[in-house]
């Protein structure tokens, strides 16, 4: 017989639990332990029980009770005399049992649960302070150790204290809330702080104080009553004889290792941030805080403080100023300073995973987007997702030509109005040549007219007044941003972008796609695509085809993730027509409505010998293409040119084919520093092309000045080509393309594709392009008259080979074209147009996607004029 | 008669006045035994604790319970135990024993000692001066020569 249970029968037990609970109260007015008391009575029960050599039954009990003077009622007890009462005196009766209980159960073990839950919920501190649950496994830790400080609590009631399991949680429970208390105590202060400057400047200040205090100190001292609460000693022992045995002194152990886990590599990450050092991120930190970080926005949020950046402003004596100054705004620099790092780390753009939920309750249910009405696309936010995709094209072989139309809708699940941002990539040398929204049903033609013009009236109307614009404005070379504001609430927005693009030398029409975007895509939202032409045509994942008479078709559905990965086309299998065509210019003046292009077959010979500086970028995202960089390089010297290659990998900026060589590919890499090298090597080695093969870039390291004063202002300029290989945002792009004629020449669709894209830059030319501007009035030339198209594409063609004049947007914008200089700004009502001195495109000159006759509707028509014939006989 | 019956009743009033006197007695006897005792229990405690380095509880409260003249019980001497514990007079602690529940031990404190000598100071002290009196109070019927 080793407990209670066992040496009494169950009814001796329970007779001798009655019996020692009515004297509790007296133990506790006397100033005894009661639990004590209680262990030590039964203790010597058991001893008793343990002579007689068998379990005790209710009378042998009831008398060794009466033996004890314990077997009689309470009132009958003297007044003890020697010791006096401790001034814990319990009240009467039941009252004083339940205060008790509350004191004890409640605090320690049931509170905290109840405060974690509470923030889990809310976010109450996370919007005023900071987070300190700010991941799962946070939160997993918190409950963790109120689980431990229940388990001990039940453990001292029921005198089991010594079971493994106790003191491991018991440990667990004392580093984790004692660390929490650190945390939590700056909080605690401020509150108490906040109300007593409330009663002091005034009283009904102090009423209202009265709930924040509450909450403040009940709430942030929860982990604090929870260390109390297990710090207090076990019965029959000193409190620091408790915390000395081996098994609680593990379980603190192993609560310090679980809290360490959780916090370094943030810790880790906060440092390397502050002293730049990515890759001791890449090894140690914590890639998933620093995206946090990264997607921090400003405002009233109180958001992303979590623990660690909590534990060093506490350490660094930095708490209290920077809870105030966070309520107001994000330190812009670090926000860049993060995004940097991000992608210096991952090689991705912070914006690329999607959306970084917020650790902000408030900023949460409101979905506030403090980049409304920006210049960028920036964070993704939430509820905010493309509902619908359709893409038609049309390819006029005659004019090598291709034409889409990619209509979007944006719906909007959230609780406040959103603008839906992206940016996309257009095909090689094209240009937005239309814009449609749709206005109660309606769809509305843009208005074109400069970049400046265009983006004021779009943030009047839509971030101040809140109404139905949408907006696009040329960015860089083939890139656009596409701004659309409101998004009403539970409501959508449709918009319809129209690109002109030449098919390029392989005779291939690249399909537009998105690089960047701050919505979501719903999972079933595929790409509807549709392209016809006067050509056979073949694409890779469409399958869908028809034919009538010459016209052929593709149609099939293209999933929205793999449109963002890669770069897809159209192939025609039509050749090239070299043959004289035309057209009728209805924006050109009326001496030179007629456009004639001939095309006539050069001499070619052989390729020149070039000096080529090859820029490289070796960030993670462009692994796969090394082999087929080591190609190109190969195959231009092959061809017989001189290239000079500067890598920008392993976090440093090196030139030489051993470079790129030994160029592990690991997160995002520094271009600019390659690029202001490749500029000074070009100087000097007198080069005339500069190649840069790069992946994305969505932000800029470094000041890009130097780079441009290198291009402005240098002896020589060498031809500058871009070769993008993975299609992403590229901000340094974006800043070149500013002063700048850039061209992304090269788009090769895949690694094994690099080479020979790169060799046909320096194929010598095997035809000229010449065009000829005739009156109207003139006689209709020789050769196949074309769609109007031609007449945009010229004019777009003839900017694209100059550096971007502003004189030159009034042309652009007749020409209805969104270029370095124009824009293009769809309003709600013909009032605003005039407020802002815009005008509306005539809709019977926007380009459309053509028809083509179908044999039956051929036959109607000519069923038709015999009819007709045949009643005219009659007559 | 009648003589007989007023005795009779003067008899059983001066029967059941003394009986009262006497029950008085015996409970004004038994206070006082009652409160003499526990004046000195948290002595005897301290005392036969003192005697050794350290002492297992239950022989402690078997030997203070078997003490003639203390009349103590354990539900009296547990709760003063704990008292003087939770007063830091005593320190505990438990043994886990092969056979049975873990043994308590029990052993003064620095606090203890002294307050053990006070007391047995004190008590000595009172004894002697008790003892006086008594040596010096003479019987009602003496008289001095």
């Amino acid at each position: 017989m080793t407990n209670t249970k066992t040496a009494l029968t169950p009814d001796a037990y329970s007779l001798l639990e009655l019996t020692l609970r009515k004297y509790a109260l007296l133990w506790e007015s006397e100033g005894a332990d009661v639990a004590e008391v209680t262990s030590d009575l039964e203790a010597h029960i058991i001893a008793d029980a343990e002579e007689r050599g068998k379990p005790l039954n209710t009378q042998e009990v009831q008398a060794l009770l009466t033996q004890m003077e314990i077997g009689v009622i309470a009132e009958t007890i003297p007044d003890p005399v020697s010791v006096p009462a401790t001034s814990e005196t319990a009240s009467k009766g039941r009252e004083g049992r339940v205060r008790t209980w509350f004191r004890h159960w409640f605090w320690v073990a049931l509170w905290p649960a109840l405060v974690v839950f509470f923030e889990l919920i809310t976010r109450a501190c996370g919007d005023q302070f900071f987070s300190p649950i700010p991941t799962w496994l946070h939160t997993g830790l918190l409950l963790v150790a109120c689980a431990g400080g229940w388990l001990y609590f039940y453990s001292t009631q029921r005198r089991e204290i010594g079971s493994p399991l106790v003191s491991l949680m018991r440990g667990i429970c004392i580093t984790v809330s004692c660390y929490w208390s650190f945390l939590m105590l700056p909080v605690v202060l401020l509150g108490t702080f906040a109300y007593f400057m409330g009663v002091v400047f005034s009283a009904g200040l102090a009423i209202l104080g009265i709930p924040i205090f509450m909450i403040c100190v009940l709430g942030a001292g929860a982990p604090l009553l929870l260390a109390k609460g297990v710090l207090r000693a076990e019965p029959d022992k000193e409190r620091w004889e408790s915390l000395r045995q081996p098994k609680v002194i593990f379980g603190m152990l192993t609560g310090l290792v679980l809290v360490a886990l959780l916090e370094v590599p943030p810790l880790v990450t906060q440092y390397g941030i502050a002293h730049n050092k990515p890759q001791l991120i890449r090894d140690f930190g914590s890639e998933k805080f620093l995206l946090k970080l990264a997607n921090q926005q400003d405002g009233w949020s109180g958001e992303q403080r979590d623990t660690t950046e909590q534990l060093v402003n506490i350490l660094s004596g930095r708490v209290f100023s920077t809870t105030f100054f966070s309520w107001f705004s994000v330190n812009r620099e670090s926000q860049k300073k993060h995004r940097e790092l991000y992608y210096r780390v991952t090689g991705q753009a912070y914006n690329e995973v999607g959306y970084v939920p917020r650790a902000s309750k408030l900023a949460t249910v409101r979905g506030l987007d403090s980049n409304l009405g920006g210049d960028g696309v920036f964070s993704v936010v939430e509820n905010l997702d493309l509902s619908s995709s359709r893409m038609d094209g049309h390819i006029d072989q005659a004019t090598g030509l291709g034409y889409w139309e990619w209509t979007q809708t944006f719906q909007n699940s959230g609780l406040d109005p959103k603008e839906a941002r992206m940016q996309i990539l257009l095909p090689p040398g094209g240009v937005v040549s239309r814009l449609t929204l749709w206005v109660n049903g309606e769809p509305q033609e843009a208005a074109f007219s400069s970049t400046a013009k265009v983006a004021e009236a779009y943030k009047s109307i839509a971030v101040v007044r809140r109404q139905d614009p949408v907006l696009v404005r040329w960015v860089a070379s083939d890139r656009i941003l596409v701004q659309c504001f409101p998004v009403p609430v539970g409501g959508d927005m449709k918009i319809r972008v129209g690109i002109t693009a030449p098919l390029d030398k392989a005779q291939r029409l690249y399909v537009p796609r998105i690089i960047e975007q701050n919505f979501q895509t719903l999972e079933r939202v595929q790409t509807a695509l549709w392209v016809q032409g006067d050509v056979p045509l073949t694409m890779d994942g469409i399958s869908g085809k028809g034919e009538s008479g010459k016209w052929r078709e593709l149609h099939g559905k293209l999933p929205t993730k793999s449109m963002s990965e890669g770069h897809h086309y159209v192939q025609s299998l039509g050749k090239p027509n070299h043959a004289p065509v035309w057209t009728h210019d209805p924006f050109a003046p009326q001496d030179q409505q007629t456009l004639i292009r001939t095309i006539v077959p050069s001499p070619g010979g052989a390729i020149d010998s070039e000096t080529i500086v090859m820029v490289v970028d070796g960030s993670e995202g462009n692994q796969a293409w090394q082999d087929s960089l080591l190609q190109g390089v190969r195959a231009l010297e092959e061809q017989g040119h001189s290239v000079h290659l500067v890598v920008a990998g392993n976090d440093e900026v090196k030139s030489g084919i051993e470079a790129l060589e030994s160029c592990k590919f690991i997160g995002g890499q520094d271009n600019l520093s390659a690029l202001v090298l490749a500029a000074e090597i070009a100087q000097a080695e007198q080069a005339d092309y500069v190649i840069w093969c790069h992946g994305i870039q969505p932000v800029v390291i470094g000041e890009v000045d130097s780079l441009l004063q290198f291009i402005e202002r240098g002896l020589r300029q060498p031809k500058f080509i871009t070769a993008d290989l993975a299609g992403g945002a590229n901000r340094l792009l974006e800043e070149l393309s500013k002063e700048l004629a850039v061209s992304d020449q090269i788009r090769p669709s895949s690694p094994a594709l690099l080479a020979d894209a790169l060799c046909s830059l320096f194929e010598p030319e095997t035809h000229t392009v010449s065009w000829q501007l005739l009156p109207a009035s003139a006689p209709a030339p020789s050769g196949q008259k074309v769609w109007d198209q031609l007449a945009r594409w010229h004019t777009w063609s003839k900017l694209q080979k100059t550096n971007p004049d502003p004189m030159l947007c009034d042309k652009m914008a007749k020409y209805q074209l969104v270029t370095p200089v124009s824009g293009a700004v769809v309003l709600e009502s013909q009032e605003q147009y005039q407020e802002f001195d815009l005008s509306q495109v005539d809709p019977d000159t926007v380009p459309e996607i053509p028809n083509t006759p179908e044999p039956s509707s051929l036959l109607l028509i000519l069923l038709g004029a015999t009819a007709t014939l045949m009643q005219r006989r009659r007559r | 008669m009648g003589g007989n019956v007023f005795v009779r009743y003067l008899a059983l009033q001066y029967s059941l006045y003394y009986d009262g006197c006497i029950k008085m007695m015996d409970e004004t006897f038994q206070n006082w035994t009652t409160q003499l005792r526990k004046g000195v229990l948290e002595l005897c405690i301290l005392a036969a604790i003192g005697r050794q380095e350290e002492c297992y509880g239950y022989e402690l409260v078997k030997e203070l319970t078997a003490t003639p003249g203390l009349e103590v019980s354990e539900g009296s001497i547990y709760p003063l135990l704990s008292r003087l514990r939770k007063q830091g007079v005593v320190v505990t602690k438990l043994v886990e024993s092969a056979n049975g529940p873990a043994r308590k031990y029990y052993k003064l404190t620095a606090i203890g000692k002294a307050r053990m000598e006070a007391m047995k100071s004190y008590h000595a002290s009172l004894n002697q001066g008790v003892e006086t009196l008594y040596m010096n109070s003479k019987p009602q019927n003496q008289t001095n020569d």
